[in-house]
């Protein structure tokens, strides 16, 4: 609130002695002019909802949505805009500046997150990021799993299963937590012409961010704890460049810079069924319940910095012949101190450092660079060429470092020696096309593109993608009620280890599917039509298929298809109507084998998966001019379905031997807003508008729906409840807009 | 990287510089931007168009190009981009003999306005993928009857002008997971440039990332345990411009994530209807345990937990 204050002060004063000094000017008078909107606002909540409140703030009663007042004289301006003041998503923009000459801007804009009014946790906030519980949970959940060891496996499970028992009990004592956040964000915007050709711009950005939302904070598989991730940053980003533009060409030279502050970068939690740290040596018995460490501590994101140099070059060769180009070179950086291993005290019996190591800080950095180069160029009268060279360079040049082991979730100490290796990236790409431009207003399009991706992780070649992709599109509008536009898209992507593309493991071929080679096929067609003056129709409809012929596990398949029909007419002079509708449906085929921790060798463990999602999105409207330009009026309904569905199929003899499928689909969606209004202009100053829209959101999903705090004993999980469930709202409004 | 298919050394710096300086010297014989063949007589100036076109004219001064700022690009107001009027006028506004966008091929409509704006976030038009397709800046924006006073767009919103063309992001809108867009928060040009960039997709970054750290600064690192997908493209995992899973997902987890992690232990395990209440499926799945899934900068992060 002292923030906004201080702002509104600020901005208040920095206003007013702009206007003062431009008032106080008395050759010439000032033009002013500008616009209020208040007015008051009902809203009913037949189901409550964090997802209808996901991005926005919307209280009943008084409200001013929108302030505007704009001054002018000659070529000087002064703006002043906001929108939903007051509130935890308004906007406030103001500008000053001469036309021509210079500009500039100050905003401040603020942005809600809500993720659920829902969450529920035992946990309470002792400290910035620390989150602590009452010891005595601890210990009655302690005293009813004992202590290892633990004579088998099943002794173990018992134990496990008597501590999650107790902690359950004192469930029903969660209290509410917040989860949503808050973004305040405030920018600055100056551009000054120096001279004709010559110009400056800045621009800069702050924002600050508060709130929690959830996060996963596992002790083990058996011991999965969700909590409120802290947050509180401050990311500056800043640019600045010179711009030269002379009559043949322009020429910009900036430097940029982000710094990414992050004031809780640790986050530290209490194992609800432990006090005391331990270890013990049942075969996977730690690992898998997770019931060793009576503390569990993670890094969050990591403050950070990144800078960039560029240089942009346009020549204009002749009237028709363009030279592009475009250099940059900056840096990643980040050195976070880094956090021990483990905060288990009894893994210092395993190894002597495991609470100590490794010291230091990341020392993290990577260099990022850009080549640009094209070519631009009417060869003959119908014939064109674009062609061109882009690479980008993500080279990490963070030291390579050596561990002789690491804890797994604080529980377990992994004694397997492991490399820390920085992982770096090239990705660069020659392409051309000719165009041909024929008939009237008809041009076809046909290019080439070759580029390749090249991995590497520490002094390891990861291996190369090289790509071919051939484009072709015809883009016609032969006459004023027509245009069509059609493209084909064919490209073949090839995946190689030190030249030699054909080493897929045998028995158990893929590749992650960002780099597999991949067949891509896809086409787009739309046309409009307007056979007469007041009626428009458009369609399109879009096809695309990956296809990653040497995958045989992994993303196999994907394919997407839609089409869009949209149609407006108007009647008269004074009313219009419109609608649309399109149908999505994105789907992809994957397999994968059941394996321990060895690789099975058995095809029958094979499991495969086709996943659907569907999509149907309608929209319409009518807008009349109900008494010409006094009585307006406004109705639209728009609706989205949206479906996904998974085919789940498994061999039998196998493990495992058949597959289950889901009872349902896996997550629906329904989406429906109704919106009317009537605007009655009294007046050009003065005019009132009254609405109402109703607005609901269903939500059926197989992992979420049916989330609740306790499922310790079904799922040995403690979660924070966070649900954005189903809604209802309705809202009516009465609107005076004053304008002078 | 050592190998890179073209890396930053000096040789190819020196090559670049090169390619720069010979597109220079090649220019220096180039006419200035404005050049006009004209002679003062033939342009009959802003009142005479006023004469027949006063709601145009009007229009028009109370546009941004009206303002006094332009005087110092052009004084030729509505002859800057329509040409010396005085002969149309002089034959009693015969179309025939004055410069009409309607009668214009795409690419001339767009040289109109690339006379002065062929800079800033502009520059790079020419090659660009809506230059190509045969789109001319009238397409999209509108000097004399806009919808949008800023931008001069044909539409009140900038989302509605994109969704002219872009049915599938129009649909997407409406997913209930996605960025505030609806909300009137964030806006298509806050990460495309739709007048040319040297990136894909007409990102206005230096990469489909970076452009995505702008706001997510946090998930930029690099970190002490990366996770590759993620570095390369957020779009291996993510549809910024909605989804029906949570977090913008392309597919539910922890099938998105079985795409890649298709080995031993739990990675390979199917999750079906049995395993509805299994922690692995149930939430957010995989990343309810591997949460720090955009890189780790702890030294026991190597599986993403810490």
């Amino acid at each position: 609130m002292k923030r906004i204050l201080t702002l509104a002060l600020g901005l208040g004063l920095f206003f007013g002695l702009a206007v003062f000094q431009a008032f106080a000017e008395k050759k010439e008078e000032w033009a002013v002019k500008g616009r209020a909107v208040t007015g008051t606002e009902i809203i009913k909540e037949d189901q409550r909802s964090s997802k209808f409140f996901e991005y926005r703030d919307l209280p009943s009663g008084f409200f001013v949505s929108g302030f505007n007042l704009s001054l002018a004289k000659g070529d000087r301006f002064i703006d002043f805009a906001a929108a939903r003041l007051g509130r935890k998503d308004g906007t406030y923009n103001f500008s000053l500046g001469s036309y021509g000459k210079y500009k500039f801007s100050l905003g401040y804009n603020r942005i809600p997150h809500a993720f659920s009014f829902d969450g529920r946790t035992l946990f309470y906030e002792s400290g910035p990021g620390v989150y602590i519980l009452s010891d005595s949970i601890q210990k009655a959940a302690q005293a009813a799993a004992g202590d290892a060891p633990y004579s088998s496996r099943t002794a173990l499970d018992a134990a496990m299963r008597n501590a999650r028992l107790v902690v359950s009990d004192y469930l029903v004592g969660a209290t509410p937590v917040a989860l949503a956040l808050q973004r305040n964000k405030t920018t600055l915007a100056f551009n000054y012409e120096i001279s004709s050709p010559l110009s400056f711009s800045l621009n800069a950005v702050r924002e600050i961010r508060n709130g929690t939302r959830p996060i996963g904070a596992s002790l083990g598989f058996s011991n999965l704890i969700e909590l409120p991730e802290p947050i509180d940053s401050i990311t500056t980003n800043i640019d600045g460049r010179l711009e030269f533009a002379p009559a043949w060409g322009a020429f910009q030279a900036g430097y940029s810079s982000s710094i990414f502050d992050n004031n809780i970068p640790t986050l530290r939690w209490d194992n609800p069924f432990r006090i005391s740290d331990q270890t013990y040596d049942i075969p996977s018995g730690a690992y898998q319940n997770g019931n060793g460490s009576a503390l569990g501590q993670l890094s969050l994101a990591p403050s950070n910095r990144a800078q960039r140099f560029y240089f942009n070059g346009l020549v204009r060769v002749l009237k028709s012949i363009r030279l592009q180009g475009a250099v940059s070179y900056g840096f990643f950086s980040q050195n976070e101190a880094l956090l021990p291993f483990t905060v288990n005290s009894a893994l210092n019996e395993v190894y002597p450092a495991a609470t100590s190591g490794p010291g230091g800080s990341a020392n993290a950095k990577a260099a990022v660079s850009t080549i640009d180069f094209s070519l631009s160029a009417r060869l003959v009268k119908n014939v064109s060429l674009n062609a061109g060279y882009r690479q980008y360079n993500f080279n990490n040049e963070s030291r390579e470092r050596n561990i002789d082991g690491f804890s797994v979730v604080d529980q377990t100490w992994e004694a397997t020696p492991e490399a820390v290796e920085p992982y770096s990236f090239n990705n660069a790409k020659l392409f051309g096309s000719l165009s041909f431009h024929f008939l009237k207003n008809t041009s076809l399009q046909l290019g080439y593109t070759r580029s390749s991706f090249k991995r590497k992780l520490g002094e390891e070649d990861e291996g190369k993608n090289d790509e071919g992709t051939f484009k072709a599109s015809l883009d016609s509008s032969p006459v004023g009620w027509l245009w069509l536009r059609a493209s084909f898209l064919s490209a073949k992507r090839e995946w190689s280890l030190e030249g030699r593309k054909d080493i897929y493991i045998p028995g158990f071929a893929f590749r992650r599917y960002e780099e597999a080679n991949r067949a891509r096929r896809a086409v787009n067609f739309q046309a409009g039509l307007s056979p007469f003056n007041n009626f428009d129709l458009t369609f399109s409809l879009s096809e695309g298929k990956d296809n990653y012929p040497k995958s045989d596990y992994g993303l196999k398949k994907s394919e997407f298809q839609m089409y869009a029909v949209e149609a407006s007419y108007a009647i008269g002079n004074r009313a219009s109507v419109y609608g649309f509708y399109s149908r999505e449906e994105y789907s992809g085929d994957q397999a994968s084998r059941k394996s321990g921790a060895t690789f099975s060798t058995n095809t029958a463990d094979d499991w495969t998966a086709a996943l659907k999602d569907t999509f149907q999105t309608l929209e319409g409207g009518f807008t009349a001019d109900l008494i010409k330009d006094k009585l307006d009026f406004d109705i639209s309904y728009s609706t989205s379905q949206a479906k996904g569905t998974a085919d789940l199929y498994s061999p039998p003899g196998g493990d495992p031997d058949v597959a289950v499928n889901f009872d349902k689909s896996i997550d629906s969606t329904t989406i429906r807003l109704l919106k009317t209004k009537l605007l009655w202009k009294l007046g050009p100053a003065f005019a009132v508008a009254a609405g109402y829209w109703y607005e609901s959101y269903t939500i059926e999903d197989i992992t979420r729906t049916l989330l609740t705090v306790d499922k310790l004993l079904d799922s040995a999980s403690l979660y924070l409840g966070a649900l954005e469930p189903d809604y209802k709202y309705q809202v009516g409004y009465l609107k005076f807009i004053f304008n002078w | 990287m050592g190998k890179s298919f073209m890396p930053i050394t000096r040789t190819n710096v020196l090559l670049l510089a090169t390619f720069m300086l010979a597109a220079l010297f090649l220019a220096a014989g180039a006419g200035p931007r404005q050049a006009s063949e004209a002679t003062p007589q033939q342009y009959a100036g802003i009142d005479t168009c006023a004469a027949c076109h006063e709601d145009v004219v009007k229009s028009f001064r109370d546009s941004i190009h009206g303002q006094k700022g332009f005087r110092l690009k052009s004084d030729k107001a509505c002859e800057t981009c329509h040409g010396p009027g005085a002969e149309h006028a002089e034959a009693g506004g015969d179309k025939n003999k004055i410069k009409s966008m309607a009668g214009l091929s795409a690419e001339d409509q767009s040289a109109v306005c690339l006379q002065c704006h062929e800079t800033g976030k502009i520059m790079f038009w020419a090659g660009s993928p809506h230059q190509q397709r045969g789109l001319a800046c009238q397409t999209c924006h509108s000097v004399h009857s806009p919808a949008s006073t800023e931008t001069l767009l044909k539409k009140a919103l900038e989302f509605e002008q994109c969704f002219t063309c872009h049915k599938k992001q129009a649909a997407q809108f409406w997913r209930s997971s996605h960025h505030p867009i609806r909300e009137g928060q964030v806006t298509c040009s806050n990460c495309h440039n739709p007048h040319g960039t040297i990136t894909d997709k007409l990102i206005s970054a230096a990469s489909e990332p970076e452009k995505c750290y702008e706001c997510h600064a946090e998930k930029r690192g690099p970190f002490l345990w990366e996770h590759v997908p993620v570095r390369e493209d957020c779009g291996n995992c993510h549809d910024p411009h909605g989804s029906n899973h949570i977090k913008l997902l392309n597919a539910k987890e922890p099938f998105l994530c079985q795409r890649c992690h298709a080995d031993t232990r739990h990675p390979g395990t199917l999750y079906d209807q049995l395993s509805i209440n299994s922690n692995r499926l149930f939430d957010r799945s995989c990343a309810s345990c591997h949460s720090m899934v955009h890189g780790s900068n702890h030294p026991s992060g190597k599986y993403l937990f810490r």
